[in-house]
């Protein structure tokens, strides 16, 4: 049985005969630099990649904060540290959900401020530094919304724990912090 | 320790400010160093793709400041937005990129001692 080939050089011909004929001088590895052998219509998309390229953010961290607080999605400033996270108790939504589940990663919980202003990367101003406190998650004085809430939020038992789409989300500066770390 | 490699990944951070190394754990030689990220970088991108595990440990060098996101939230509401999806995923990308970069050194210079 005769193997037929694998390309068809006349179908490729045709194929070829029907794009518009360029030829692109590729430079040697020694000379030229690159993109010098662009054709016009490369380099014309090159220049204006370049004309387009958006002046840059301050930081990768500011840029998706911006984005992020523009799309109504706030979020929680936290104090990280180099204690071992499965040292130190899940927030108090998470603790209501699974207690004595320290060694489970924290489940997804809303916090339940009825703040609505969006997230802008607020000033840190606080540090573990009372003993009583070390390691434990807690929400700071920064959690309380701008304005005064019309009514008061509720307790942390009676925190929402399911997430809920389109819900309330939580605010920026519903901070939570752990201790320094356990040398 | 923030999160841990194989845990399920269900945060991302904005650093503030601080020190978080990502580090891989080896057999031989315990903790490996991949990178280390600082004030105004982007921590966590695992809980956005499957299977939303972490594929680094990442342990603060210092108290470090930084804003948390709900990830399965902010999942949701890709799907729900996909121009917010595209934009995050650009992102993603990037930090990805430099993820790999960074491994990549890793991996050359691992390769330099070895030969």
């Amino acid at each position: 049985m005769e193997r037929k080939p694998n390309l068809d050089k006349d179908a490729l011909a045709r194929i070829l005969s029907e794009f518009k004929e360029e030829t692109v001088e590729l430079p040697l590895a020694a000379e030229g630099a690159p993109g010098d052998a662009l054709s016009s219509d490369a380099g014309a998309m090159a220049e204006k990649d370049v004309a387009e390229k958006p002046s840059p953010p301050a930081s990768m961290a500011q840029d998706l904060a911006t984005l992020l607080s523009s799309h109504g999605l706030p979020g929680v400033l936290a104090e990280l540290d180099g204690r071992n996270a499965t040292d130190a108790p899940p927030p108090a939504a998470d603790r209501q959900q699974s207690p004595g589940r320290r060694d489970q990663p924290i489940l997804d919980a809303p916090t339940t401020t009825t703040s609505s202003s969006v997230p802008v990367i607020p000033p840190v101003e606080r540090r573990a530094e009372n003993p009583e406190t070390a390691g434990q998650l807690v929400a700071s004085p920064a959690a309380t919304p701008a304005s005064p809430p019309t009514s008061p939020s509720p307790p942390a038992g009676s925190r929402d724990e399911t997430p809920k789409v389109g819900a309330q989300a939580p605010s920026v500066g519903a901070p939570v912090r752990t201790s320094p770390p356990a040398k | 320790m923030i999160f841990r490699e194989g845990e399920p990944a269900n945060r991302f951070y904005l650093i503030l400010e601080g020190e978080v190394a990502l580090e891989s754990y080896d057999k031989e030689r315990g903790n490996v160093l991949i990178q280390t990220i600082g004030g105004g970088d982007v921590l966590g991108w695992s809980w956005l793709f499957p299977p939303f595990t972490w594929h680094f440990d990442a342990r603060a060098l210092e108290s470090t400041d930084a804003i948390f996101f709900y990830g399965t939230r902010l999942r949701e509401q890709c799907e729900e937005d996909h121009e917010l999806g595209y934009e995050l995923i650009k992102r993603a990308a990037q930090v990805m990129m430099l993820r790999l970069q960074a491994t990549r050194k890793k991996l050359l210079a691992a390769h330099a001692l070895g030969g």
